[in-house]
């Protein structure tokens, strides 16, 4: 079976673990517990005829106190950037987090979540500080833990990457 | 370490096993374990087995073996519910080396520390974009947000309340134009970010004042002070902002509040209550513009009384009642 190791990168509160655990456990709570360390979840998906088991590391976010260690990211096959669609510093945090990841896992495939879409009244990432993320190649998706919109599409999207190539 | 003594490397070893519980497994070059000791045990590593790929055993090292240069070192991993483990990859591809060293007290400890710091900072951000959000509705009500829970209960706090005041003469509401609320907006975030970054905790903001305590959210110096550097500092914002015909006044009471998390209609709101709140807006009513009134309390404890005479570049000064 194949085996891929995927990275949640993000600012702190943004819902990397809240993505992880809808995706995985089809859950989500309100809650914030913030995360300390990193914690890894499996998921076994099938790709292309392939059974793919997914190990997503589920890192803390980088916050004003600590910056989110690299080393991490050693043998990562990809990673999934997360921003708060809420807070519009986070976009930032994800673009410069992608800068550090990409020196330690190299040119591997990742995409980014702006995740949070269902608080719609309270949107500060509008499409126009997507576009030229999305004009130098990157793919943008947005999203929701809370409903799950996007959530699927956003692993499988990466996952397809990984294993198509 | 060269100059350190064997006895004292001993020591350190032991210090290491008693309180760490060190456990160390071998691979070979294609990442398969051929050995194993230490404290496994403690790890409850299931499937150690001789052959076995090692990142079956453990999944943080899937992807990292074989292992060629430094040391890797992955902080924290979470392993079983709630236990957190150092993991050490080292050595040569022919055979590279796992120790696994023990972080769970000061893990839950630095968990607890950043969990506060992160809900601070997040209550600090709903502040500066309600201050936003409010003027642009032209909304006089209470600042509610969705607060997290970093006070379920209530609590009894020494704190300083502030009140600032400030007045922008704006056209008669027929002739309103949506671009005269521009300076009003301006001001308010200007003074929200000042208290906020003083560690200030705004309870209510509306067209003409903020309602801030200092003391509710973990701060450095005392509540006090950080209420009287606030002021300063909104007053330094308020005059670059060079607003025509704006004025600004505040006032200072401190004493005990109650405060405490209760959820109304479904949302939570951070309800205080106490008499230093309603001394601090009484204050700052009877301040002249360029004033700040504070009560004798609040002058005690703002530490240096240097900051008494301190004269914002002539457009606010302070004087004690
Ligand atoms: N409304 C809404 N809240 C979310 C969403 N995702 C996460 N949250 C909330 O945001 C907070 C932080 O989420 P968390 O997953 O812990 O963020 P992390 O620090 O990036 O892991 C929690 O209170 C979540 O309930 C979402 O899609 N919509
Ligand atoms: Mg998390």
């Amino acid at each position: 079976m194949l085996q891929k190791k995927i990275c949640m990168l993000g600012a702190y509160a943004v819902g990397k673990t809240s993505l992880v655990s809808r995706y995985v456990t089809s859950m989500f709570s309100e809650k914030y517990l913030s995360t300390v360390g990193v914690k890894i979840d499996k998921k076994t998906v099938e790709y292309g005829g392939e059974t793919v088991m997914l190990m997503l590391w589920d890192i803390y976010g980088e916050d004003s106190m600590q910056k989110v260690q690299m080393s991490y990211l050693k043998g990562a096959s990809g990673y999934l950037l997360v921003a708060d669609a809420t807070r519009r510093e986070t976009l930032d945090k994800a673009v410069a987090l992608h800068e550090r990841a990409g020196e330690v896992a190299g040119n591997v495939p990742f995409l980014l979540v702006v995740n949070k879409s269902d608080l719609v009244t309270q949107i500060e990432i509008d499409d126009t500080a997507l576009r030229p993320l999305i004009d130098s190649g990157w793919t943008v998706l947005r999203g929701s833990a809370k409903t799950g919109e996007g959530v699927e599409e956003a692993f499988s999207t990466l996952t397809g990457r990984l294993v198509g190539g | 370490m060269a100059d350190t003594p064997r006895i004292v490397l001993d020591y350190l070893a032991a210090l290491v096993v008693e309180t760490r519980s060190p456990a160390w497994i071998r691979t070979d070059d294609g990442g398969r374990v051929t050995g194993w000791g230490g404290d496994t045990a403690a790890y409850r590593l299931s499937s150690l087995a001789e052959g076995e790929p090692a990142g079956l055993v453990l999944p943080a090292i899937e992807g990292l073996l074989p292992h060629s240069g430094g040391p890797l070192r992955l902080p924290a991993v979470e392993l079983n519910s709630s236990q957190f483990v150092d993991v050490h990859v080292f050595g040569e591809s022919e055979q590279s080396w796992v120790l696994l060293t023990d972080a769970t007290l000061e893990t839950t400890q630095q968990a607890m520390l950043q969990q506060r710091l992160n809900e601070v900072n997040l209550v600090r951000g709903w502040h500066v974009r309600a201050a936003d959000d409010q003027i642009s509705r032209l909304d006089a009500s209470g600042l509610v947000g969705e607060l997290p829970a970093f006070s379920e209960e209530g609590e009894r706090l020494e704190v300083a309340a502030a009140q600032i005041r400030f007045t922008v003469s704006l056209p008669a509401a027929p002739e309103l134009a949506s671009d005269d609320l521009v300076p009003l907006g301006r001001i308010l975030r200007a003074i929200a970010e000042a208290a906020t970054n003083e560690s200030g905790y705004v309870t209510s903001v509306t067209q003409g004042s903020l309602s801030v305590l200092f003391g509710v959210l973990p701060a450095g110096a005392t509540p006090q002070t950080h209420a009287v550097r606030a002021v300063l500092a909104a007053a330094e914002a308020f005059r670059t902002l060079e607003c025509e015909n704006a004025t600004m006044a505040a006032g200072i009471a401190s004493g005990f509040v109650s405060a405490g998390i209760v959820q109304v209609a479904g949302s939570r709101v951070f309800l205080v209550s106490g008499d230093c709140v309603r001394v601090a807006r009484r204050l700052a009513s009877n301040a002249g513009p360029g004033r700040l009134l504070m009560d004798e309390a609040t002058r005690r404890d703002a530490g240096d009384p240097a900051a008494g005479s301190v004269s914002v570049d002539g457009a606010f000064s302070l004087s004690f009642s």
